[in-house]
């Protein structure tokens, strides 16, 4: 839940998504502690209103030009004003520690996930494709399950690569 | 708020969404859903990585590729997510590649050094080295025994047709002798039988010759009569007797000799005396064109073994011509 909210609240292109989607569980949880159960909504849709509202309130003291500078978004800036460290061109030795982190993370993974993740993205276009469809067979699992899979393990390495690139 | 109803979710759809290319009001539903409904945020989040593997893959193109570098790379977030997706495509590449090159490499520089040591290449390559060592000697081997034998079949060959040559030779020389042989033989035998023919001839001719006959004694002292001979035309031999009185000897000569000149007009072969009644004459014929008329002397001469000749008498006789 705590992802999809940092996805949503990042999709708004909000600076600081992670703080957003923490500030909505911590909404949800007091509500939880309040109430002692919510019975009308799913939980999950429960997170999604709280979510609005925490968005809402974003937006209104961005409006009021009481957000700081780490709250503005950069939404609607063009290519030209993004960092030029984030648009592709990168510092080689952050891609080299990020390769680095990615080697560690990769070889926290069980065997079999990490030789799933590795050959699911092992090829480029129709070899790609032909691959993934025999790993599916091979596996026993449909295509869009096998992708269902592979995009866990990404999910998990992804956290835990910009975990070791945070480090010192 | 809207109703979470069961669907199935269009990925193109999903694709706008997460290009900011949707109405509010479907952003807005499809932001209910990104966090309420665990089918579609899963959905949208495989979605998410393949339009991230897209760019990093360089496959994104026109509006898309546009709209990503625009609104999607406009959060630290996202731009993270496209660095993540960068290293993990690197990465995957590598460990693609790396397995195979990294065996065949360590492969091949095991190899090389150990071929530069000195050292062989380990059992499962000695083998097969080894027996094309063996295979080469051998083939070596065989090479060397059949030039050896041409080598030898040659030289017999080539003497054999020394041979043959000189064979040939001496044949030939043979074949000229034996021709030559045959030549002569042929030639002698075409004078046999020239001479046999001639022989015949003569036989022929002495059986038609005509002759005429003396029989003389030797002369004696006190003798006043002279045997003569009548010739008459058409006579061709004189055929002449003369008695012996003594055998002194095995061989004995004729000569005819005109007594007025004392001119030797034909003298005979060795002869040997025939018999003639009890005694003895020697047989002398002449052509009978030597004679004229006129008185002739015919003298006999003995021819000892060991001395010299000795006059043994002498015949006279006349010719008349008729």
């Amino acid at each position: 839940m705590r992802r999809r909210l940092v996805s949503y609240f990042d999709r708004k292109n909000c600076l600081s998504p992670d703080d957003l989607a923490d500030e909505t569980l911590n909404r949800v949880a007091q509500k939880l502690e309040e109430k002692g159960s919510i019975t009308d909504l799913t939980p999950a849709h429960y997170c999604y209103i709280v979510a609005k509202f925490v968005f809402m309130e974003y937006l209104r003291r961005a409006d009021r030009g009481l957000a700081g500078l780490d709250e503005l978004s950069h939404s609607g800036l063009p290519q030209s004003q993004v960092p030029e460290s984030f648009t592709g061109d990168a510092d080689l030795d952050d891609k080299e520690r990020e390769l680095a982190c990615l080697e560690r993370c990769l070889n926290k993974l069980e065997p079999g996930e990490r030789d799933l993740i590795l050959e699911y993205y092992q090829d480029e276009q129709r070899a790609k494709i032909e691959r993934r469809a025999q790993m599916a067979a091979r596996l026993g699992l449909s295509m869009n399950a096998l992708s269902i899979r592979a995009c866990r393990i990404r999910n998990k390495l992804e956290v835990c690569v910009r975990t070791c690139c945070r480090e010192p | 708020m809207s109703s979470l109803g069961k669907q199935t979710y269009d990925d193109q759809v999903l694709l706008r969404y997460l290009l900011g290319l949707l109405t509010a009001e479907e952003t807005e539903h499809l932001d209910e859903l990104s966090i309420a409904d665990d089918e579609f945020a899963l959905r949208l989040n495989v979605v998410e990585n393949e339009l991230v593997d897209a760019y990093v893959s360089n496959d994104l193109s026109g509006q898309n590729l546009e709209q990503f570098k625009t609104f999607y790379l406009s959060t630290v977030e996202r731009r993270q997510r496209v660095a993540f997706a960068e290293a993990l495509r690197v990465f995957a590449k590598g460990t693609a590649a790396a397995p195979s090159r990294t065996a065949t490499l360590s492969a091949d520089v095991r190899v090389k050094r150990e071929l530069s040591q000195g050292a062989s290449p380990g059992p499962m390559l000695a083998i097969p080295r080894l027996r094309l060592q063996w295979v080469l000697a051998g083939a070596t081997l065989a090479m060397l025994l059949a030039a050896g034998y041409l080598f030898v079949q040659n030289y017999r060959l080539e003497t054999q047709i020394t041979e043959a040559r000189a064979k040939r030779i001496r044949l030939d020389q043979r074949q000229q002798e034996l021709q030559k042989e045959l030549n002569d033989q042929r030639s002698a035998n075409a004078q046999t039988l020239n001479e046999l023919e001639r022989v015949r001839v003569s036989q022929t001719n002495l059986d038609q010759l005509k002759t005429v006959s003396l029989f003389l004694m030797p002369q004696t002292r006190g003798a006043t009569g002279v045997a003569s001979v009548s010739l008459h035309p058409g006579t061709d031999l004189v055929v002449l007797l003369l008695a012996v009185e003594s055998e002194d000897f095995s061989a004995y000569r004729v000569t005819l000799k005109d007594p007025a000149t004392n001119q030797v007009l034909w003298r005979s072969t060795t002869l040997a005396s025939v018999p003639a009644g009890e005694k003895k004459a020697i047989s002398v014929s002449f052509r009978a064109s030597l004679l004229k008329q006129q008185n002739y002397i015919v003298e006999l001469t003995g021819i000892p073994a060991r001395s010299a000749p000795e006059l043994v008498g002498g015949y006279p006789f006349r010719v008349v011509l008729k």
